[in-house]
């Protein structure tokens, strides 16, 4: 499964894909993120799930677009 | 090309600076329209701040494109229901823009002046709080602070 990264967690995960096993859901893709780059720890992030922010714990599939998204900057 | 009968796809980001005579060109553009009493227009300018004493020569901006061009029309489409505007137009900079140089356009077009005001600020404010766009500042001995906006 490919998860887009944007912004400055580029300089966290060293590319702006990152190739995972699908997790089951979005909390545990969040520990697995973390424990492989652990420099995330320290950022505010959400992930996004088909564009969408998930508040709250969400189930995975395949098809799913998943996306990492640090802090706005636009203006 | 582009013809105005088909609803294109809006087109919200600009290479590099928002160019003025653009900007010039989009307001002439709605001389045809005659219920609008009242534009209003914000220009977002990139800044020199002065990061750890170092001056910011420009900011690059990156965005997750297709979820900042949904927020960015599902905001149009909000702001154009809730101030019953005539119309509204956003343009935002990707890329490399360098300090004293435009990097956000938006157009707010009304009957009235009051609903263009309360429309042109609130559409600002949902732009830098909900779109997916990035700016690193790149300051003068090429080093780069992240720029995050606040709430």
């Amino acid at each position: 499964m490919k998860v887009l990264v944007f912004g400055m967690l580029v300089e966290d995960t060293g590319n702006d894909v990152v190739e995972l096993v699908l997790p089951p859901d979005t909390e545990t893709l969040r520990r697995e993120l973390i424990y492989k780059f652990p420099s995330l720890q320290n950022r505010q992030f959400f992930i996004a799930v088909n564009q969408q922010k998930a508040d709250h714990n969400i189930m995975l599939g395949p098809d799913d677009e998943i996306a990492l998204i640090p802090p706005f900057a636009g203006g | 090309m582009s013809t105005e009968t088909v609803k294109a796809k809006k087109n919200f980001f600009v290479e590099g600076p928002v160019n003025p005579s653009l900007i010039a060109d989009s307001i002439a553009k709605h001389s045809t329209k005659k219920n609008i009493g009242a534009h209003d227009v914000f220009l977002g300018q990139v800044r020199e701040d002065m990061i750890d004493g170092k001056p910011v020569q420009a900011i690059e901006y990156s965005a997750y494109k297709e979820m900042a061009e949904k927020e960015l029309e599902r905001i149009r489409e909000d702001i154009i229901m809730k101030y019953n505007l005539t119309c509204a137009h956003v343009l935002h900079s990707i890329g490399i823009v360098k300090t004293g140089e435009i990097s956000l356009y938006v157009l707010v077009s009304s009957p009235h002046r009051q609903a263009s005001f309360d429309a042109c600020q609130e559409m600002v404010n949902l732009i830098k709080k909900e779109v997916p766009i990035f700016g690193k500042e790149i300051l003068e001995d090429g080093s780069f602070a992240w720029k995050e906006n606040k709430d």
